[in-house]
């Protein structure tokens, strides 16, 4: 019998009681203690717990999964959890990269998606959407009344309303719309022993600490984030593409940072370095050992004309016309990778981070070289893909088989360290926008300073004194 | 340069010697035998938006990926194949919503028929559906019996599918009725046998590749010029799931929309002065990539036929008696109905449908809907 199935055992025996209370409070059709369910709540999409699955090796297998259906049903939860001192771990899509869902301590899995109302006010430009809401139907729903959020990150098709909130997340078109603390107006969440926190809607409000960012990144650790209201944008009128090829990717980014402090905002900027290039743009003639740049430039026609004669002025490479944006359009939400290269062993993984343009270059070639270093990774590359006036975000990817003797546990913790002590070297930040989770926690400290870490845990035991809301995620 | 260069190029940084072990070791050598079921249980999900039944439970479980995990843990003895474990191996709509988001173009339906076929080889099988294999395997006719029917000669088969058969006679025939205006007699015959497709569903193979035969042996006789069908999934099943068994089918078949939108091109047609929706089959766009059936309804003047948000190959389908799901969980059916219904009922009161199972199920919440037969025969005033 494999191991995993005694896990199972246990967990199944340790849920009797938690699943008898919460069947009185909420009913069965909203919880299951289920052996599948539980052995598919038991990670999120982090890539190393690809292997896990593979392996039979899961490790973190939840007593109880519950769907509420309404807010009443989540202060029902937590209110118990709170009495029982039971752990919860909140669910939306599944699709956090870094352990930020885990449930290490058995407890309960609250998955939000059966709450996906979604109403949109046109007049105000804002949408209301329950968290559970799937970010692709939401989309789609703003689409075919005209609208977009304007927030398309690569997991669109998985990930939710409430999740994109929890993880501070962003999109591929955020140069123009920004990231989701920049569209968050109002916000709902449910906070131990079970209340409710309720910031409405305004344009902008000067009421003192800003609340709402309590909750934008706080990946589950004070409460459940059940409602949000976003602002929305009129469908874009006109969509230009453009594309260049630059000797250097340094070449590049400093073409982007003059478009930038130009004032101009394409919705979508990236560029890709030689290793990247080649791997999604190689049907170009020519391309080897260039480095390759998409535009989209969206929105009012005036205003998109105005952006692309300043982006066609400063940026200096040889023009590649549509093809490029189209192909990446089309194949941006192609994960195949994932499937096919762990189950012959492969460890892969991406590391986002930031840092001010002075230091981008920089922190490019440190952590390429810290990835390189560590036995056993074969490919370190990156792109850059959200640009500021202040700087830019580089997206790495690794890949390696780990050496003989090495577990892919080991292997990949290697190689975050190594990464993510390059990128404190420099001065950058260690998440961009992924998040912490429990792959990052262990630099939150150094990232943020004492102090600030210390008062970061001492929030997080004001708002959950008994420690119940995604414990030991970002290792508080 | 081809898709993988980029791998060699930048192992070569590595050394030539490591770039040419690893290319020629694991990404040409190993990679084609990664199976089908570990791609999809390892896969982020991309397609899970798109699966009714998901949504509605808003279960990973019921996930596509979710579903594949479940068949490797049965397959690799984590899981015991238990009705309960089992269930969600079965309780899906079948629709195909995964395969038009998927990068390696899977159906969830197929990634895990091999481990449905284990499992039917040790006689496991959910007891709801235990009844439907028995009344397949006795009478070729999901229900039981085959209704007492007579033989009705003409130049076009018609293949009418056991749930027209069944719950739907008036449909079928309207159907003949439609056809006969337009001076096309349709063949019946009492014989015809289930199509097959929920002995596929269960992993039933041998069953379903019987059922196949008997259906050919039916269709062998020249005296048709072709068939047609009103059920979409019967024509799915004739066009794509018994070629795909190395059936061949000796007859072209047609669900109804594919050849009245030609037979109806130049026929004074009268109004329907009406405002519908369009709920699609996955069969029909997803399925056979036909888009015969909003051609047609464009055809009839006065009908304003409306879109919904999710149409054509994205189609949000319902599924019934045409599924698994009739009888393993019969008010979730209604519960992805239901949902369908609110999306519908934005846009019109007044639904067109080419699903026989749309049709039952949209009846039964209370809303109004027609086949799109009924309303090609009240433009041919039959």
């Amino acid at each position: 019998m494999p191991e995993l199935s005694s896990k199972l055992a246990k967990a199944l025996s340790s849920s009797g009681k938690i699943y008898k209370d919460l069947v009185k409070l909420l009913g069965t059709d909203k919880v299951s203690n289920r052996p599948a369910d539980i052995l598919i709540y038991s990670h999120d999409y982090a890539p190393i717990n690809l292997h896990r699955l593979l392996n039979l090796e899961l490790d973190a297998l939840p007593y109880v999964i519950v769907w509420p259906e309404s807010v009443d049903d989540v202060i029902e939860v937590v209110r118990y959890a709170y009495v029982n001192n039971v752990p919860i771990y909140p669910y939306g899509g599944g699709s956090g990269v870094l352990r930020g869902f885990a449930p290490e301590r058995g407890g309960i899995v609250i998955d939000l998606k059966r709450m996906r109302s979604i109403e949109l006010d046109e007049e105000n430009l804002m949408v209301t959407a329950e968290a559970g809401v799937n970010g692709m139907i939401l989309e789609e729903y703003l689409n075919y009344r005209g609208y977009t959020l304007g927030h398309i990150p690569q997991s669109l098709y998985e990930s939710t309303v409430g999740g994109w909130v929890a993880t501070k997340a962003t999109g591929q078109f955020s140069t123009k719309y920004g990231g989701i603390e920049d569209m968050l107006l109002g916000v709902e969440v449910v906070i131990p022993p079970g209340k409710v926190i309720s910031l409405r809607p305004h344009p902008r409000t000067a009421t003192g600490p800003d609340l709402r960012k309590l909750f934008i990144g706080s990946e589950g650790i004070y409460g459940i984030i059940t409602r949000a209201t976003l602002r929305v944008w009129p469908y874009p009128e006109k969509r230009v593409k453009l594309s260049f090829a630059t000797e250097t990717f340094e070449e590049a980014l400093n073409y982007i940072r003059q478009i930038l402090r130009a004032g101009a905002k394409p919705a979508v900027i990236r560029v890709y370095d030689r290793i990247e290039t080649l791997r999604h743009f190689y049907w170009i003639e020519g391309i080897k050992g260039k480095s390759v740049t998409i535009f989209i430039i969206e929105g009012e026609s005036r205003i998109v004309d105005a952006e692309v004669s300043i982006v066609e002025e400063i940026f200096k490479g040889k023009e590649l016309g549509e093809e490029p944006v189209n192909h990446w359009l089309r194949t941006r939400f192609i994960v195949k990778e994932a499937s096919e290269y762990a189950p012959l062993g492969f460890v892969f993984d991406t590391i986002e981070v930031a840092a001010p343009w002075s230091k981008v270059v920089r922190l490019y070639h440190e952590v390429i070289k810290a990835m390189n270093e560590v036995k056993g990774t074969l490919v370190a590359s990156a792109h850059a893909s959200h640009f500021y006036p202040q700087g830019a975000c580089l997206y790495f990817t690794f890949g390696g088989l780990p050496p003989t003797g090495t577990s892919p546990y080991e292997y990949h913790s290697k190689v975050w360290a190594a990464a993510m002590e390059a990128v404190l070297k420099v001065g950058g930040t260690i998440s961009h926008h992924h998040g912490i989770g429990r792959v990052r926690a262990p630099w939150l400290r150094k990232e943020l300073g004492d102090e600030a870490y210390e008062l970061l845990k001492k929030l997080k035991e004001v708002v959950d004194e008994k420690g119940i809301m995604n414990p030991s995620n970002m290792g508080c | 340069m081809s898709e993988r260069d980029w791998i060699f190029e930048a192992l070569k940084e590595k050394g030539l010697g490591t770039a040419v072990r690893i290319v020629t070791t694991y990404i040409t050598g190993k990679l084609k035998g990664v199976e089908d079921l570990v791609k999809c249980a390892l896969c982020p999900n991309m397609c899970k938006f798109a699966c009714p039944v998901h949504i509605v439970l808003g279960s990973e479980t019921y996930s596509p990926a979710g579903r594949a995990r479940i068949a490797y843990y049965i397959k690799n003895k984590v899981l015991e194949p238990t009705e309960e474990n089992t269930k969600p191996l079965y309780a899906c709509l079948n629709c195909n919503a995964c395969n038009v988001w998927c990068p390696f173009e899977f159906a969830i339906p197929d990634v895990t028929h091999p481990v449905k076929v284990q499992l039917k080889k040790r006689d496991i099988l959910p007891e709801s559906l235990k009844r439907i294999e028995e009344n397949l395997r006795n009478y070729g006719f999901l229900y039981g019996s085959k209704p007492a029917e007579i033989t009705r000669k003409g130049k076009v088969l018609y293949l009418r599918g056991c749930t027209v058969r069944h719950h739907l006679r008036d449909l079928a025939r309207l159907t003949i009725e439609v056809f006969s205006k337009l001076g096309i007699d349709l063949a019946t015959l009492p014989k015809e046998s289930c199509c097959g497709i929920h002995a596929y569903y269960m992993g039933a193979d041998d069953l379903f590749k019987e059922l196949a035969r008997v259906n050919i042996e039916l269709l062998s006789s020249s005296e048709w010029e072709y068939a047609i069908t009103s059920c979409p999934v019967v024509a799915y099943t004739y066009r794509v799931l018994y070629p795909r068994f190395g059936i061949k089918v000796p007859l072209s078949v047609y669900y109804v929309a594919e050849v009245l939108k030609d037979l109806l091109k130049d026929k004074e047609l009268s109004e329907v002065k009406r405002t519908v929706v369009l709920h699609d089959s996955w069969a029909l766009t997803r399925g056979l990539n036909s888009s015969s059936v909003i051609e047609l309804l464009r055809l009839i003047p006065g009908l304003d036929v409306k879109l919904p948000m999710r149409h054509g190959r994205e189609v949000f389908d319902v599924g019934y008696y045409c599924t698994l799901l009739a009888f393993i969980d019969p008010e979730l059916a209604k519960k992805v109905a239901a949902e369908r219904l609110r999306e519908l009922k934005e846009v019109a009161n007044v639904i067109v449908t080419a699903s026989p199972d749309a049709k039952i199920l949209f009846a039964e919440l209370g809303a109004e809907v027609y086949d799109i037969i009924e309303i090609v025969a009240e433009a041919l005033r039959v």
